[in-house]
């Protein structure tokens, strides 16, 4: 109830109030953000026009790592993030949680004030608490997720010197693969791989999601896409080989897909390098030593082809592990990488970037030890989870009540800022100073967009406040940082503001030569030590691709997203293979009682085709959390079961006797086409047969309006169905979100969803993913049946639809063969909080109960580009109309524009050969259509469907 | 001898003794001035039901209005569900009303006279109940009159290529010209009631009803005229009707939907269950009025040929779906006869509708089931379940499966949609019990005409 | 004091009745009776309005005139839009609507032409102030008789009485 009222109490005037407000309370001690740095709005600013947005740049850093973001303004109120084309780890691209966490600034239940045990308190008492204590940092214990922050980094840097005798401590439920730690072993020297899959053109990926949870994800999938445009069989085209356990956007990406469990990985690259290694003529010794592990490799049969095709492509194969994979796969796939000529071209070594565990009493346990022995007076834990996400085994929570002052530094009261002593609400990163790193080492900044909804600091000014009095804003922190690096010169840091990155900031990368004895010796060591234990099912523990390891739980837009595989959505399941599911005799929903390590867990299983057997994917991310809304804490909490360090384990896994079974929010019931070529594909070789399509013949010529006409075209091929554009189109478009009962209900929102097929076997499927929005039919079947001319057609092409003429008979619907329209079934646009009704886009209508509401090619966005073209007097470019789907794609799947205009890009992808329109036969004749997927099997090798 | 062939011999009389044409009219006008107790109280009874039961219909009407149309079960893909199946429902229950008495009166079938007004009453009901729901049933129902054309501000018209402006104009025409069409025949009656009003007030209000009527020839001649033309009129708009609502769903190209033997297939589903519900009404009604003399077997016997020839006429549309669905080798039409109707998630529901629609019916070629009131009233029932099913069938199944396999989904009805069936029928009933005690239900004129014109089937003994 | 009316038994006696002062030329007959009687033409003339069936028509072809015409000028003339890429007059799709709307013409026409030809409404008519005539919807057959002004009126009485009534009363004004 006093929430409801708070959240009244910040309306939109009184928002508007605060962005303008005089910086009143600045320069007060206390080191919360720099409210010094806004301009106050007492009368216009020239750069801001009301009705027009501004862009900044600016970054996220998830899992360490930053991604460059423009974050579009209206009135000071950001209301949409798209990635930033001059940062390498964006090039132009969001992945959907950069998007999504636009609105988590706007998230109600962010914590709002300083609190300590539970009560207001002020930030100078705190800043005091903080430096109480030895002068040395005795009893002082930092406890902060890895990061590639140089702020941050200094921060901590600073603190080691001033306080030599404090310690920090790096946690992460799903830490980074121990890569820099391999490096010092194998190359001699700590580095990190930086895989360049633009270069790539035989690509092995073992147990790694290049696209998905791995950094850098954007960039890879726009490299490897670059290499897949393919119009004649003659075209250059890269082949993928996908390996490991779970089904992934990289899996469902690859020509061949290879399932097998988490722990045959590193045997499966043996087996590989082995051969490779014998067909280069190696010393005998070498491939002996590899024999043994080899031996146990999955898909034996295989392994030699695959290796004769890596070899065929010299210079550009990479062989790639992924972070759930213990070092020796790391090393393998180097060692593979290097004996095929790619190091220095597909795979090359930076120094390391991360601040995080270099020695092992920087870890996690080590601070549990400390506390038990009760050394730790004082705690500071920075926006990590541990009382949430650490292995139970730990019992942090227990030790933590053992140390004298706690400070957690978090945006919600969650469970460890409830366990500590005081909590500070951590700022948004759209409210903070500060910096980051991409996996290639390009340095970005951060800055606010707004002054903070509520009170709160970041990481850096908390770090800061450890040890100076006189605590410094951030943006001072930051000036002081980027002084510290030798570039003073105020222009190059507002120009660096202006483009988000630091010009030639990117990490050296240093030669770097595998040593392949130690990497043989290495495997041979793993397998030694490996026990496999018969009966027990491998647990493989992922983070959610929407929810990650559950910091993003507040988060509707993402907890309402469709899983790119499963399509579940507000929850999670156990993932089965087939075979496993029916010697459990387990279906979907079936309760699963999975066990290790004496704990156990009940989760509802879920059957995915193509996930490997013998082994369970769990997804972190899920369960009741105390600090949201029951709603939020749908499925169930894994983290019992977690291992410290590695992701793969061991357990047990056994049907729920008597428990009826769960009903699955799925936004998509059948994955089969049931024979309907629906999402189409072939082989590049087929591409010579086809011709570019025609339109059937329609008996009545629809009319030829004026151009522009408007046209989209969805590349299969490219698409790894990340679900990015699904974020961006709700952002755009203030598309709601319906809460679980109504996705089972089968009244999901999205205007635009992704639809995922499987063909062929449920051991090794064939995917495709298709974008699936309105086709924006010219002999609209929706149109003719709409009794009250609610939707009928603009002259430039487009399916209008006028939602204040809409009465609702909901025929429209009914008469859409792609069921793509969307009907305000309940006053949803009334659920959303008043705080974040600020992100809605001024530009679009609020759709009210009972209206029907579709995609419209983002006719907002088009005509402002109109106005814009009108206004300097000049006509529309190619390309100058970008969709929100369009613009955020990774891939560049989605080409749009005018086919009035022959030269058009959208024209151009139109006459491919394997261009097609859904459901052509109906005679619809849509405005969208659908380049096939192109698959480059490697000739003979039978190993998918 | 018109209905000798039509009904067959040996053939029961319309009309059993001879009774005078003052005990005629006081037997048929004393369910309104003084009926017997026990009829008295069992209709009192009976009004409380049905009160009760419109009263749950208004609760669920409410939450509609409120909550939106979330409180159904309706979702993507099924967009349409019960309040379309109740709304072709009743409206084909409204067909056969006019049906009897317009056809049969240009056919001469002088049996119709006993049961025509009833039936002709039981039509104006069932039409209302089916005008209900599709205003409901919009999701901004306040906007309904935008699909009548008005010259509205935006300068924006109704869109008549859709079939639903067509719908609102043939059931608008439906109800009126029903209506007339009622009381015109209704006319000479409210003049008896009038002339036999035991209180002053009754007598003015049948006065006021009766406009005036005085049963002088110039009357009668024109009233002849015009109810023939009326009857002329009525009878090919009752064809229409139905059609034009089977094209709501003909003119769309929903695999299931998209036939072109829909407009007869629902005329004859409408007349079909229009005659089981007339026999669902008639039989205990001619039971409680002890009005065995005017409403004789050889009418129960009538309506219950009419209805076995509805149904094999049902069946033969049924086999001509399937046919075709194969036929046409289409992928979606074949998937949605041969797979997601018979064996899918309705299954059930498909193979009720075939149970009552096709085999139920040839109980009818038993002489005894067609002229005994409770078996007869068994059948009956079991058809207007099972014409229900039929609909539910045809809307729900053919949207949950439709062209993209990612988009195929289920349907659950909540409480509102259930109450909203139930709550019409009660509201059906309400009007029906009231229409039975306020105005004669069997016309009086035409009897005494009867019994003067056609003495043959008087001397006939049942 | 302008005419008389008899209420007869049956409806034969009433026909007998009513050709016989026909044939006298007794004045203006008018016939009463539960229902319509057979062979009353012959007997008072047929009165029946040839112009009642044009009427209707008339109704009719208005209402395909209206039901067409409004359908037309709201999709090609008023208010043009692209719908569905269908022609913007698509006759085949207007036809449902025109037949409805001849069908609601003709059908209004035909009520409202009887009520004009049968001049009803009128609640209040001379005849209801004879005692007794309420039988007249019911089982009696009632003949008014007014005669032509020279004729005198008391001996009509008399001849009704004559011509098997069971009772004569007296009619005031018009029937």
């Amino acid at each position: 109830m006093e929430d409801e009222s708070e959240r009244r109490a910040l309306s939109r005037r009184a928002f508007l109030q605060l962005v303008t407000a005089a910086a009143a309370t600045a320069g007060t001690a206390c080191f919360r953000s720099p409210l010094d740095t806004l301009v106050p709005y007492v009368e216009r600013p020239p750069e801001l026009t009301p009705g027009v947005g501004t862009p900044y740049a600016t970054s996220f850093e998830l899992d360490g790592y930053a991604t460059g973001v423009v974050v579009e303004c209206r009135e000071g109120r950001p209301i949409k993030v798209e990635g930033n084309p001059l940062h390498p780890a964006s090039g132009g691209a969001a992945g959907v949680h950069e998007q999504a966490a636009l609105l988590d600034l706007y998230d109600p239940t962010r914590a709002r004030a300083l609190t300590r045990d539970g009560e207001v308190a002020s930030w100078s008492a705190l800043s005091a608490a903080l430096r109480s204590g030895a002068a040395d940092g005795t009893g002082l214990h930092v406890l902060l997720g890895p990061t590639a922050s140089p702020l941050v980094a200094a921060q901590l840097a600073r603190l080691r010197e001033r306080r030599p005798r404090a310690r920090i401590h790096f946690f992460e439920a799903l830490p980074p693969a121990p890569t820099v730690a391999l490096a010092s072993e194998i190359l001699g020297r700590p580095l990190q791989p930086l895989p360049d899959l633009g270069r790539a053109r035989c690509i092995v990926a073992a147990d790694c999601d290049l696209f998905g949870a791995e950094p850098f994800a954007l960039r890879h999938a726009a490299d490897f896409a670059a290499g897949r445009r393919v119009r004649r069989p003659s075209d250059p085209m890269s082949r993928l080989y996908a390996l490991g356990p779970t089904p992934t956007p990289t899996a469902d990406a690859a020509d061949h897909r290879l399932p097998c469990t988490g722990r045959a990985v590193p045997h499966f690259l043996a087996a590989l390098l082995e051969a490779v290694l014998r067909a280069e003529g190696a010393p005998g010794e070498l491939t002996q030593a590899l024999a043994p592990i080899a031996a146990a490799a999955p898909h034996a049969g295989t392994i030699e082809r695959i290796a004769g095709d890596l070899r065929a492509h010299r210079g550009e194969a990479l062989v790639v592990a992924g972070r759930g994979q213990p070092a020796v796969a790391h090393a393998l796939a180097w060692a593979l990488t290097d004996v095929l000529g790619g190091i220095g071209k597909t795979l090359s070594f930076t120094e390391p970037l991360l601040a995080d565990a270099t020695n092992r009493d920087e870890t996690l346990p080590a601070l549990v030890d400390a506390m038990a022995s009760g050394a730790v007076e004082r705690l500071v834990i920075l926006e990590v989870d541990p009382a949430r996400l650490a292995p139970p085994a730990l019992r942090f929570a227990d030790a933590v009540r053992r140390v004298r002052d706690s400070v957690a530094l978090a945006p919600h009261r969650n469970e460890t800022a409830a366990l500590c002593r005081w909590h500070a609400p951590s700022l948004h990163a759209l409210e903070s100073w500060g910096d980051g790193r991409a996996l290639d080492g390009t340095v970005s900044l951060v800055q606010p967009l707004v002054r903070p909804l509520w009170e709160g600091c970041t990481r850096a000014e908390l770090l800061a406040a450890l040890v100076d009095d006189d605590a410094a804003s951030g943006r001072a922190l930051l000036r002081t940082a980027w002084a510290a690096e030798g570039r003073d010169a105020e222009e190059a840091f507002t120009a660096a503001l202006a483009r988000g990155v630091v010009e030639a900031s990117a990490a050296r990368r240093p030669a770097a030569r595998i040593r392949l004895d130690a990497v043989i010796r290495m495997a041979g060591e793993a397998a030694a030590a490996e026990t496999p234990r018969d009966g027990d099912v491998e647990l493989v523990f992922r983070p959610d691709p929407a929810l990650h390891d559950g910091r993003f739980a507040a988060n509707a837009w993402l907890q309402e997203l469709p899983d790119p595989v499963t399509k579940l959505t507000w929850e999670n399941a156990a993932w089965l293979g087939p075979e496993t599911a029916r010697g459990l005799g387990a279906s979907d929903g079936t309760w699963l009682r999975v066990a290790r390590e004496g704990r156990s867990i009940e989760i509802p299983a879920i059957i995915v085709p193509g996930h490997a057997e013998g082994s369970v994917t769990l997804l972190l991310g899920f369960g009741p959390r105390s600090h949201l809304p029951a709603s939020h804490g749908g499925g169930v909490d894994v983290t019992p079961l977690v291992p410290a360090g590695l992701p793969l384990a061991s357990g047990l896994v056994t049907r729920v006797e008597g428990r009826p079974p769960h009903r699955l929010a799925r936004t998509q019931q059948s994955q089969r086409q049931h024979d309907r070529s629906v999402a189409r594909e072939r082989t590049r070789e087929s591409l010579e047969a086809a011709e570019a399509p025609r339109p059937l013949d329609a008996f009545y010529a629809p009319p030829q309006g004026d151009p522009p006409q408007w046209a989209m075209t969805v590349d299969l091929t490219v698409c790894t169905g990340c679900s990015a554009c699904v974020v961006a189109c709700q952002a755009e478009n203030d598309v709601p979100v319906v809460g679980r009962d109504e996705i089972l209900r089968g009244r999901e929102m999205h205007w635009l969803r992704i639809d995922r097929y499987a063909e062929g076997g449920d051991a090794a499927p064939r995917t495709v993913s298709q974008p699936m929005l309105c086709q924006q039919c010219e002999l609209a079947p929706c149109e003719y049946v709409c009794p009250v001319e609610a939707t009928v057609h603009s002259r430039d092409g487009l399916n209008d639809m006028v939602y204040n003429r809409c009465v609702g008979t909901r025929f429209c619907s009914n008469n859409c063969p792609y069921k793509v329209r969307r009907f305000n079934w309940r006053d949803y646009q009334a659920d959303v909080p008043e705080v974040t009704r600020l992100q809605r886009n001024p530009d679009v209508t609020v759709r009210a109960r009972g209206v029907m509401e579709k995609c419209t090619y983002c006719v907002q966005r088009i005509r402002r580009a109109q106005i814009r073209a009108r206004r300097d007097a000049r006509p529309l470019e190619d390309g100058e109309v970008r969709t929100a789907c369009q613009q955020t794609c990774p891939t560049r799947a989605i080409t749009f524009g005018s086919i009035a205009d022959a030269q058009s890009a959208v024209s151009r992808t139109r006459a491919a050969p394997q261009a097609y329109a859904v459901l052509e036969e109906l005679g619809t004749r849509p405005r969208t259509m659908y380049l096939a997927r192109v698959r480059n099997p490697l000739p003979g090798l039978g190993v998918d469907g | 001898m018109a209905e000798a062939t039509a009904i067959g011999r040996p053939a029961a009389p319309v009309l059993e003794g001879r009774p005078g044409d003052a005990e005629l009219t006081d037997a048929l006008l004393s369910p309104i001035f003084q009926p017997g107790p026990r009829v008295a109280r069992g209709w009192l009874l009976l009004v409380g039901l049905a009160v009760l039961a419109t009263g749950v219909f208004g609760v669920a009407i409410g939450a509609t209005l409120t909550l939106g149309i979330g409180a159904w079960g309706n979702d993507i893909p099924v967009a349409w569900a019960f309040a379309i199946v109740n709304f072709v429902w009743w409206i084909g229950i409204g067909h056969a009303g006019t049906f009897i008495s317009a056809f049969l009166l240009l056919l001469q079938q002088s049996w119709r006279s006993s049961i025509n007004r009833l039936a002709e009453a039981m039509t104006l009901f069932a039409v209302v109940q089916a005008g209900l729901f599709p205003i409901l049933h919009l999701g901004r129902p306040w906007f309904f009159y935008y699909l009548v054309p008005y010259p509205a501000t935006t300068g924006v018209w109704p869109q008549f290529r859709s079939a639903l402006p067509w719908d609102a104009a043939a059931i608008f025409t439906y109800l009126t010209v029903s209506f007339l069409f009622w009381y015109l025949g209704l006319l000479p009656d409210l003049a008896s009631a009038r002339d036999r009003a035991p209180t002053r007030l009754r007598q003015r209000l049948y006065g006021v009803f009766a406009l005036g009527w005085n049963g002088s020839m110039r009357h009668w001649h024109r009233h002849r005229i015009a109810y023939g033309l009326l009857a002329g009129l009525a009878t090919p708009l009752v064809i229409s009707v139905h059609s034009i609502v089977s094209l709501d769903f003909a003119i769309a190209s929903l695999p299931g939907w998209h036939s072109t033997i829909f407009p007869p297939y629902f005329v004859v589903g409408a007349l079909y269950s229009g005659f089981a519900m007339v026999i669902t009404l008639l039989v205990p009604v001619r039971r409680a009025f002890g009005l065995e003399r005017v409403v004789t077997a050889r009418h129960l016997d009538a309506l219950a040929k009419l209805t076995l020839a509805m149904g094999l006429l049902i069946t033969y549309a049924y086999v001509c779906e399937l046919f075709t669905a194969w036929y046409t080798g289409d992928l979606y039409e074949r998937y949605v006869a041969f797979v997601s109707r018979p064996l899918g998630g309705f299954a059930g529901a498909y193979w009720l509708m075939l149970a009552c629609n096709v085999l139920a019916p040839h109980l009818l070629w038993l002489r005894r089931v067609r002229t005994r009131g409770l078996p007869l009233l068994g059948v009956a029932v079991l058809i207007q379940v099972g014409m229900w099913t039929e609909r539910f069938v045809i809307v729900v199944t053919s949207l949950s499966r439709d062209f993209l396999p990612s988009s195929w989904g289920s349907y659950a009805p909540t409480w509102v949609d259930w109450s909203l069936l139930g709550g019409s029928i009660g509201f059906f009933g309400l009007l029906f019990l009231l229409f039975l005690r306020v105005v004669p239900f069997v016309p009086i004129a035409e009897l005494k005409e009867l019994r003067e014109t056609r003495p043959e089937g008087l001397e006939a003994t049942a | 004091m302008s005419g008389w009316i008899a209420a007869f038994s049956s409806a034969d006696g009433a026909l007998a009745a009513a050709r016989q002062l026909r044939d006298a030329r007794a004045g203006r007959i008018e016939l009463f009776a539960p229902y319509p009687v057979e062979g009353v033409e012959e007997a008072l003339g047929d009165t029946r309005p040839r112009w009642l069936p044009r009427l209707v028509l008339a109704g009719g072809v208005l209402g395909l005139v209206l039901g067409y015409g409004v359908q037309w000028y709201t999709t090609v003339v008023s208010y043009p839009l692209d719908v569905g890429g269908r022609p913007l007059h698509s006759a085949p799709a207007f036809v449902p609507i025109s037949f409805e709307s001849v069908v609601l013409g003709a059908a209004l026409a035909a009520f409202v032409g009887f009520f004009a030809s049968a001049r009803l409404p009128r609640l209040w008519q001379p005849v209801f102030e004879v005692p007794g005539f309420e039988s007249a919807t019911r089982d009696r057959f009632w003949l008014a008789v007014v005669p032509t002004s020279s004729d005198p009126a008391a001996d009509l009485g008399a001849t009704l009485v004559d011509l098997g009534a069971e009772r004569v009363e007296p009619l005031e004004g018009a029937p």
